[in-house]
């Protein structure tokens, strides 16, 4: 069985904590992915539009040259001039190193270089389309890409090559001003995954160097057309959210790294928040509930205190309860049943009293009035009889038996009030029993019952006061008489059994109920009509103080079996 | 030592008021008395220029000292006992490379320490480098398109004068050097103790009123000189002449090839970097043959021989200094040149050395021997 506190608990937590517990899951679950998806959002966009300018930078830079090759081919110019002209663009557009004008042939018609151009056309066999080759890094410590842009043939001229080398400077200024936060910045890889441009100063090195750094795993994944943010691990084993985007069409890859720590900072510092939030929210959920439950359970107990005193007869006992609810009206319930069973009782003991004065009353009247009868009719014979002595001496045997049953009413009742101490000596239980059971012999013959007194010769001896045990024994012995119809047998007997001496007096009386032999013993109990009902509480009392025990049992219409039970001693008298 | 290092031919040769030194005495710890044909303050400027040998136990007057040579570099060693104390750096080893790129990589890897001179190009790029500090310094020599007055088209002074008044410098400082430079206004560097007031360099574009019609000069360049951005600066030097109305033809020659015809004169005019030391190369470069020591360039400029020679013989600074202006002056309205710019390049010297920076001194040239491992 669960205690109302665990029900308790158990409804709190599924109530209140429980729910806290799974919106705090959900809340930080969602944050994070939330933020996560945030911040790679954010990232991506960077990289995108750094992807995009990059590819529109390049893209402008073909349209020039495409201008620029139009001029040349297209204005009938001789050769100096187209020659100038190519040298005044390479001044106006600083960007470019190298401006050349080939035809298609593969001859020189202009260029910017002072002398021979340093740049060489393409091939006779390449396809009429614009060419970027990859990205180098110059021996100045530059990147650079060469384009080759077809010239058409016009009226004005046969067409060719315009071929440029192109500075990728600019590149490296737009990668430079990408930051993301305070420690993500963006790269730029080459198609044959060289690293170009990096805006974290401590990687530029590897730029200066011109080594193939290991192809980035989102550069790869991007150029097959695969995720564009991952999170990986660096060379110092931080993590690093990196989200990256193609060049097109130059299959170069723009790739942004932010560290995790940096990146999802605010979603950690809200989950940190929010966690907080939560724990205190169960704290005090929690606090609030346990609380809230002792007072509930407080109030609870108090009730069950209550319940359990007045179960105990403590019929004065009282629950105070405070508040307004339906707890302190059955509190006040309570206490008002508890008034009235207090009301009650002392009703019904008034009535017990009563009762019981009755009934002492009626068995006092019945008792004395006998013997007090006999008296008097005695006196009054006085008067008449006075001069025969024979009557003198019947009157005073009368007197004295009578006087004598008084006294023993009296005894009895003095006895239940305040019991006498017994002295007590070594007496032979087996000839007392059959001493008494003989004596009582003619009164079961008047009442046409059969005794048999079934006690052994040998003598076994009991600690006893000889006078109160013999009260007892009559007291049994006169109640199976009673309880006999005629025609019946009483019987005596004895037996000892290791230490202890069992007499029993059994009768094939009427019996007792069951609902009553708890409480034959208590005083003034009888199931006879008249009598104070004392012989069998007082023969308890006296059995007890001999350290014996005295029990009963009986079967309604067949008869009742009382045992006397007393501890056997060695002593004799001597 | 100053004994030891005059008899030296090549000394002699750079150095020719050396002549002038009838003897050296030293009449105590830091005095020495130097008796001459003639009182010449440049005499000084000669005789304290001298590169000095030391003398075994003594003290030397140097922080290092010439040590191996070889096809791969030299080495200096560093001088325990030298007066103003001994330097932290030992050894400092020069090691040539076939590219800036190759040199950035070898400081990368920590195989060097510092880069002798980073182009300007590059500088921006190095600059971000954590590991590396740079030290931008003015380079001694000044981008000159220098004339042949021998040829007819040229001689005219006005001429020479008005092509100097159409260059204008501040655009080519944007142009071709990326603002990495300094205007010059005459072949002393700016500041030089002797400079005072110069003449302006200010661009006049009505200046090409007074040039003939259709005028062409043909220019020679060596581009392969990695230094300068030549071609970039002949480039823009032909647009500002172009718009002007002159045609600066560019002719792209070997450096051997410029050497030769320069020593004969077969050229009009030449984009070159000329010294730009003190007086005395002042004096040797710009003077004519006739009386001066040294000469390169055959470009028959002897306007201002009287001035040059005025300088030469100058007493003390102030007569110097006047003298010096008087130059300027003269090359302003007699211009054998157009002194274009003084490049800026930069030293690079990696975090692991702590380089003090002093105003005017080339943290190499003149602080090697300050540098100090950085405490980590």
């Amino acid at each position: 069985m669960r205690s109302i506190t665990t029900k308790l608990i158990l409804l709190i937590m599924t109530a209140a904590v429980v729910p806290l517990v799974l919106f705090a899951a959900i809340s930080i679950n969602s944050l994070r992915s939330g933020t996560r998806q945030s911040v790679t959002e954010g990232n991506l966009n960077v990289a995108t539009r750094a992807a995009e300018q990059i590819s529109s930078y390049v893209s402008n830079s073909v349209d020039v040259l495409r201008a620029i090759g139009a001029e040349l081919n297209g204005t009938r110019l001789n050769e100096w001039q187209q020659d100038r002209i190519a040298k005044n663009f390479v001044l106006e557009f600083p960007e470019f190193r190298e401006i050349s004008f080939f035809s298609a042939d593969g001859t020189v018609r202009a260029t910017s270089r002072i002398g021979a151009p340093h740049l060489d056309p393409p091939a006779a066999d390449t396809a009429r389309k614009v060419l970027v080759s990859p990205i180098t890094i110059d021996e100045d410590l530059l990147p650079t890409t060469r384009l080759s842009v077809p010239v058409a043939a016009t009226a004005g001229g046969p067409g060719g090559w315009i071929v440029a080398e192109l500075s990728l400077e600019e590149l490296w200024r737009m990668v430079d001003r990408i930051r993301v936060g305070r420690h993500g910045y963006a790269a730029l890889l080459s198609s044959d995954g060289r690293l170009v441009a990096h805006g974290d100063p401590d990687e530029k090195r590897h730029i200066a160097r011109g080594e193939l750094i290991p192809e980035h795993d989102l550069a790869a994944s991007l150029r097959a057309g695969r995720g564009l943010a991952m999170s990986y691990t660096d060379d110092d084993g931080a993590r690093k959210l990196a989200t990256g985007a193609l060049v097109k069409p130059f299959d170069w890859a723009v790739i942004v790294e932010q560290p995790h720590e940096e990146a999802f900072a605010i979603a950690r510092r809200l989950e940190r928040q929010l966690s907080i939030a939560i724990i205190v929210a169960l704290f005090i959920t929690v606090a609030v509930g346990v609380g809230w439950s002792r007072a509930f359970i407080s109030r609870i107990l108090a009730l069950r205190r209550g319940t359990e005193a007045l179960a105990a007869g403590h019929l004065d006992a009282r629950v105070t309860i405070g508040g307004r609810d339906e707890i302190q009206q059955l509190a006040d319930a309570f206490n008002a049943m508890a008034q009235r069973l207090e009301e009650l009782q002392e009703s019904l003991r008034r009535q017990e009293r009563q009762a019981t004065f009755g009934r002492v009353a009626a068995g006092l009247v019945h008792d004395l009035s006998h013997p007090i009868q006999n008296i008097a009719n005695s006196c009054k014979l006085l008067f008449h009889s006075w001069e025969d002595l024979e009557f003198r001496s019947v009157f005073r045997s009368n007197v004295e038996r009578e006087t004598e049953a008084v006294k023993n009413v009296l005894d009895d009742l003095k006895s239940i009030a305040r019991p006498i101490p017994l002295e007590r000596s070594p007496t032979d239980v087996n000839g007392h029993i059959r001493d008494i059971a003989e004596g009582m012999r003619a009164a079961a013959g008047e009442a046409g019952l059969t005794l048999v007194v079934d006690v052994p010769a040998t003598a076994v001896y009991a600690s006893a006061n000889e006078y109160a045990l013999g009260r007892v024994y009559r007291n049994l012995i006169q109640n199976a008489i009673q309880a006999t119809a005629a025609g019946g047998t009483v019987t005596v007997s004895s037996e000892r059994v290791d230490s202890r001496v069992r007499v029993r007096v059994a009768d094939t009386g009427t019996g007792i109920p069951p609902e009553r032999i708890e409480t034959i013993f208590e005083d003034y109990f009888t199931t006879k009509k008249r009598g104070l009902g004392l012989g069998l509480a007082i023969s308890r009392r006296i059995v007890d103080q001999l350290g014996g025990a005295i029990t009963v049992d009986s079967v309604v219409g067949r008869g009742t079996v009382f045992t006397v039970e007393l501890p056997v001693t060695e002593a004799q008298v001597v | 030592m100053l004994k030891a290092a005059m008899k030296d031919d090549v000394q002699r040769f750079f150095h020719p008021r050396l002549e002038d030194i009838l003897s050296l005495d030293a009449t105590g710890d830091r005095e020495i008395r130097v008796r001459t044909r003639v009182p010449r303050l440049l005499t000084l400027d000669d005789l304290t220029d001298l590169p000095l040998a030391p003398l075994p136990g003594g003290r030397v007057l140097a922080p290092f000292v010439s040590g191996t040579v070889s096809e791969e570099g030299f080495t200096a060693r560093g001088v325990p006992n030298y007066f103003r104390g001994a330097s932290a750096v030992n050894v400092v080893e020069f090691r040539s490379h076939r590219s800036l790129r190759a040199a950035w990589a070898a400081l990368m890897r920590d195989e060097i320490d510092a880069l002798y001179e980073v182009n300007r190009d590059a500088v921006e790029f190095v600059e971000r480098e954590q590991r590396v500090r740079v030290y931008p310094f003015l380079r001694p020599f000044v981008s000159t398109l220098m004339f042949n007055v021998n040829r007819p088209e040229l001689a005219p002074a006005d001429v020479r004068r008005a092509l100097s008044r159409i260059v204008d410098r501040d655009a080519i400082l944007k142009a071709a050097y990326r603002g990495r430079a300094q205007p010059a206004d005459g072949p002393l560097r700016p500041g030089h103790w002797v400079l005072g007031e110069v003449p302006s360099t200010r661009r006049s574009p009505a200046s090409a009123d007074v040039l003939p019609r259709n005028l062409r000069i043909r220019c020679l360049v060596a581009p392969e000189v990695e230094t300068q951005p030549f071609e970039r600066l002949a480039l823009v030097l032909q647009k500002q002449f172009a718009d002007s109305g002159v045609d600066l033809e560019l002719e792209a020659v070997t450096m051997k090839e410029l050497g030769s015809r320069l020593r004969v004169g077969d050229f009009e005019a030449v984009l070159l970097e000329a010294i730009g030391g003190g007086p005395t190369w002042m004096y040797g470069l710009w003077h004519s043959p006739s009386s001066g020591p040294v000469r390169f360039i055959a470009n028959g400029y002897a306007a201002a021989d009287r001035e040059l020679d005025a300088m030469q013989m100058a007493r003390d600074e102030e007569e110097l200094k006047r003298a010096v202006a008087a130059v300027y002056r003269k090359m302003a309205d007699d211009p054998p040149a157009i002194f274009i710019a003084w490049p800026e390049v930069a030293r690079a010297v990696s975090t692991r050395f702590e380089v003090p920076v002093e105003k005017g001194v080339d943290i190499m040239g003149g602080n090697l021997w300050l540098w100090r491992p950085a405490r980590r």
